[in-house]
C-alpha cells in the first residue's frame, strides 16, 4: 500500500498541508464571509 | 479583489493560525527523522527506491 511505504512519507505530507493550507485561505476569506453577509442582511430584512 | 466572482475579503489567518503552522514545520521535520529511520531498517535498506542508489551505492548484504 503505498500510503505505507515510508519513502513517500514527506511527499504526502506536503501535498496534504498544502491542501489544507489553500482550503484555510478559501474558506476564510471567500467562503465563510460570503455566509455570513448572507445571515446579516437576512436578518437585517427580517428585522424591517 | 475578486476570485472568480467572489469578493475576497481580508482575514488575518497568519496571526490567528500560527501555532498549527508551526506545528506543522515540527511535523514535517519529525517525519523526516521518522522516514529516514525507517528507510535504514532491515526492510527497506535495499529498496531500489531508496535515494542512496541515485547515488552510486550498491546492495547491502
Amino acid at each position: 500500500m503505498p500510503q505505507l511505504i515510508p519513502f513517500f512519507f514527506l511527499n504526502q505530507l506536503f501535498y496534504g498541508f498544502l491542501t489544507l493550507f489553500i482550503l484555510l485561505i478559501l474558506v476564510s476569506k471567500i467562503i465563510l464571509p460570503y455566509i455570513l453577509k448572507l445571515n446579516i442582511v437576512r436578518s437585517i430584512i427580517v428585522k424591517f | 479583489m475578486k476570485f472568480l466572482g467572489s469578493k475576497v475579503y481580508r482575514y488575518p489567518v497568519f496571526k490567528t493560525y500560527w501555532p498549527f503552522f508551526v506545528g506543522a514545520v515540527a511535523t514535517y521535520y519529525l517525519i523526516g527523522k521518522a522516514q529516514s529511520a525507517m528507510e535504514n531498517s532491515e526492510q527497506y535498506i535495499n529498496d531500489p527506491r531508496h535515494p542512496r542508489f541515485r547515488r552510486g551505492e550498491k546492495d547491502q548484504k
